[in-house]
């Protein structure tokens, strides 16, 4: 039906597969149609077209001149070219198209939309229904006019008085080009699960929208924000009508929006931002926090109560220390149940028997009877070892070193059942039987004198085995002499022994007494006793203690004599012939003489560990009280056993 | 290498479980085990779920393609604006283009619109796929997809042939389809000599556009048949 140029506008029949394509000749000639006013331009070109078929050249280009000078004079211009934005269909049964107007050239324009639809005839170009409902520069079409599924070849044209000005076409199929309003009531509500809450967010498709028939299905977005946040965190949805978010700060207000989308088409605006206040809530939090905390304090307080326990000796000394008890210097209580008497006395600081003293104050010196030639009185060097070993055994004192083992009168010497006699050699030194070496050893607060008896007899104290050293003199001379050496020791021999016993004893001990000059003590004999003794003239000398050497430390059985002579220097070796009743320490007077002391009546007894300490003591008492049981019997000159046996 | 690493033991713990026989296998239940009414309408409803996202699936496909043919095939004379107008070989069949035209269709008449426009598609889209593969300019993925295009249509013509068997099955729609078919296929073969003549992309511009028809009409079908089902 056009024909302009070279291009066909009619459909060719046979050609029914074909497109047509749009060229710019064909668009000038298609808005042509369209133009229902012809502007004065037009008019005035169509009077030239007329005008050059009448008059040729020269008129044509008169009147092009008069047309620029009117539009030089007024400064009108034909409009400007309008552009279409676009075409939407919100819920793809009706759709409508914006454009935007060109310049305007001065002159009041109006637009027009045409477009044509594709199946139809080409020719059937048909206006825009409806400019107004979708707004300025709009045009409408309502459901009859739309069709689905067919091209649109939409248009606009501006025409003032100067001219007219149509847009490049837009093709349009409703079907793609759906964008639906915005998503409807949308509600945000807390709810938990688990003790972790969460934000159910619900919303309603667009009212217009028709999802329930299956027209158009929707897919939806929704995305919420804190509001103080800066990004939005968005969600897809997919169709569903309801979303659960998860990740919330507690006691923030979010801001939540959707949108949704059709199949093909374009997504919706957000919609109305709905407001959420999310509480503050702790107690997930609060009881995962509580209960680690209770778990690691019961650790911590499981370890240290097994580190206490296992610390707890330690702990307690530290915090309190303890309280000493009683304890021997060197008494070995499990030595003791051994049964090893020589390892006690070992132990104890003793080599052999008698005990040493270990009492700090005491000086002793040794006196030695020896009637050999090979006798001699030594200075004991073990004075300076008994110092040492005082000493040294005072080193090992400590507070509740047991002295009060030295008051028990229970030093007991056992007579042995072979009544082995331990002689204490006077002037000899049968090492072998168990001379008994008397030395004198100088103290400054006593004197005493000691035995040292050697052999095995004096090493297996306190067993059945161990022997009385019994002093005996068969003649008070050897006595004397003894009690003279003893006596020069210094002040006087203390003596000391069971408290009944010993003061018979002492009675005794006065046979031994002496003709010693001076105002020793040493032995006496006792006149009483002489039942007991077979002789007289027996003297008793009582053991002290026995010191380290295995020296038996005598003490002279006087009665208030206090001194000893001091010349007596030298070494007397006294041999003790016999033990009698457990109790006497039988001497010889010589080495080769046999003979029988008087014995001093005792009892079996325990020995308690320290004579020496004992004798210290009578020592250290001696000033003071003169009239001590030790004294006593000092007097009597007898070895009083007793305090033999006590010295242990 | 870690990952590698990581993979062994891994694959040994999975061949235990699998071997374990624990809830690993899976096995086929029948949905509906016996035959009551509730259980068959569910079936259709789930029948035409599965044929909507099939025919979703092959919509976005021929999207795709067509895009990819417009940006290369457009054909390059001068002063050349805008889009084609074309004319598809499936116009003759009359096919509601409004939702009221297509709710006013009784369900008879739009399972057989439906089917008509797959079947009338299944020999151009194999001629179209040939064509493609022959020509050297296009991409693997363009032939590929060109391949797979064809075989959806395929699939897709028996799927709704199954969902209208068991819908005559059921009594919901009549059983005045039978006749259909054999005709169209008559029309179609001449439909499809023309659609030879036509070039790739407006094939590719018509198939679009049909393939949107179907979707929506099988959209519209379902929520008429079993509108409780996600409509």
């Amino acid at each position: 039906m056009w024909k302009k140029g070279k291009h066909t506008w009619k459909p060719n029949p046979q050609h029914m597969g074909g497109c047509r394509w749009f060229t710019k000749d064909s668009l000038v000639s298609f808005s042509k149609a369209f133009s229902s006013k012809p502007s004065v331009l037009e008019k005035s070109l169509k009077r030239a077209e007329r005008m050059k078929e009448a008059c040729g050249a020269k008129c044509v280009l008169f009147l092009l001149f008069v047309q620029t000078w009117l539009v030089e004079n007024t400064g009108h211009t034909s409009p400007g070219k309008p552009v279409l934005l676009r075409c939407r269909s919100p819920e793809k049964e009706t759709f409508a198209c914006w454009w935007q107007p060109g310049s305007d050239g001065g002159l009041s324009t109006n637009y027009s939309l045409y477009y044509t639809m594709e199946g139809s005839r080409e020719d059937a170009v048909h206006e825009c229904p409806d400019y107004k409902t979708a707004g300025l520069n709009s045009c409408y079409f309502n459901k009859t006019y739309t069709s689905l599924w067919i091209t649109y070849t939409i248009s606009v044209v501006a025409q003032n008085a100067l001219g007219s000005k149509s847009s490049d076409p837009m093709f349009v199929d409703v079907a793609y080009i759906v964008q639906p309003h915005k998503p409807e009531n949308i509600s945000a509500e807390l709810r938990t699960q688990d003790q972790k809450p969460y934000l159910m967010v619900k919303w309603d498709p667009p009212h217009k929208a028709d999802t329930k028939s299956g027209w158009i299905t929707l897919q939806y977005e929704i995305r919420l924000k804190p509001e103080k946040g800066a990004e939005w965190e968005s969600h897809y949805a997919g169709q569903q009508k309801q979303f659960n978010v998860f990740s919330l700060h507690p006691g923030e207000v979010y801001l939540v929006q959707v949108r949704c989308k059709p199949d093909h088409g374009f997504w919706s605006e957000w919609s109305s931002t709905t407001y959420t206040e999310i509480p503050d809530y702790f107690r997930p939090r609060d009881t995962s926090v509580w209960i680690l905390i209770a778990v690691l304090s019961v650790c911590i307080f499981l370890i240290l109560a097994w580190t206490v326990a296992i610390k707890c000796n330690s702990i307690k000394s530290y915090l309190l220390p303890p309280v000493p008890g009683p304890k021997i210097i060197g008494f070995d209580t499990q030595l003791l149940k051994s049964g090893k008497s020589e390892d006690l006395l070992n132990a104890l600081g003793c080599q052999g028997f008698p005990p040493t003293s270990d009492c700090e104050d005491l000086l002793v010196e040794f006196l030695e009877v020896d009637d050999s030639d090979e006798q001699k009185l030594v200075m004991n060097e073990g004075e300076d070892d008994l110092e040492g070993r005082v000493k040294s055994s005072g080193n090992k004192v400590d507070n509740d070193s047991g002295r009060g083992s030295c008051d028990s009168h229970t030093l007991l010497l056992e007579v042995s059942n072979s009544s082995r006699k331990t002689y204490a050699q006077v002037g000899g030194n049968s090492n072998n039987k168990g001379s008994v070496k008397l030395s004198r050893k100088s103290s400054t607060n006593g004197k005493l004198l000691s035995f040292e008896a050697t052999g095995e007899k004096t090493n297996t104290w306190p067993t059945a085995n161990s022997s009385f050293l019994l002093a005996r003199q068969s003649s008070c001379d050897n006595i004397s002499k003894i009690h003279r050496e003893a006596s020069s020791l210094g002040n006087k021999a203390d003596m000391h022994g069971n408290t009944s016993s010993a003061q018979s004893k002492s009675k005794e001990c006065r046979e031994l007494h002496s003709t010693v000059s001076g105002d020793q003590k040493t032995w006496f004999a006792d006149e009483k006793h002489a039942p007991l003794l077979p002789f007289k003239s027996v003297e008793y000398v009582e053991v002290e203690k026995l010191n380290q050497q295995s020296m038996l430390i005598l003490k002279p059985k006087t009665e208030g004599h206090k001194s000893v002579p001091p010349e007596f220097i030298g070494q007397e070796y006294t041999k003790v012939s016999g033990v009698v009743s457990d109790r006497v320490l039988l001497l010889l007077r010589d080495t080769g003489a046999q003979g029988s002391s008087d014995t001093q009546e005792g009892k079996n007894q325990a020995v308690p560990p320290s004579l020496q300490c004992q004798v210290g003591k009578m020592v250290g008492t001696f000033p003071a009280s003169p009239a001590l049981d030790g004294m006593q019997l000092a007097a009597s000159g007898y070895v009083d056993t007793a305090a033999l046996l006590q010295s242990f | 290498m870690g990952f590698d690493h990581f993979l062994f033991p891994v694959s040994v713990l999975f061949l235990v479980l699998v071997c374990l026989d624990l809830e690993y296998r899976v096995t086929s239940a029948p949905i509906c085990a016996h035959g009551d009414a509730g259980c068959h309408l569910l079936s259709v409803s789930d029948l035409f779920d599965r044929v909507i996202q099939h025919s979703n699936r092959m919509h976005s496909l021929s999207s795709d393609l067509y895009s990819e043919f417009e940006k290369e095939r457009f054909l390059p004379v001068r002063n050349q604006l805008g889009r084609a107008t074309c004319k598809c070989h499936t116009s003759r069949i009359l096919t509601p283009n409004g939702k009221e035209n297509a709710q006013r269709t009784d369900r008879e008449e739009l399972t057989q619109v439906i089917l008509r426009l797959l079947v009338s598609w299944m020999n151009p889209l194999l001629q179209f796929h040939q064509s493609v593969a022959h020509n050297e300019e296009l991409s693997n993925f363009s032939s590929n997809k060109a391949l797979e295009l064809s075989d959806m249509v395929h699939e897709l013509k028996n799927g709704v042939e199954k969902v209208a068997e068991k819908m005559q099955l059921l009594g919901i729609i009549s059983n005045s389809l039978n006749g259909v078919f054999p005709a169209e296929a008559s029309l179609s073969s001449s439909a499809s000599n023309e659609a030879s003549h036509m070039r790739d992309y407006e094939l590719l511009h018509c198939f679009r556009r049909d393939s949107d028809k179907v979707q929506n009409y099988l959209k519209i079908l379902k929520c008429k048949i079993v509108p409780e089902h996600g409509c």
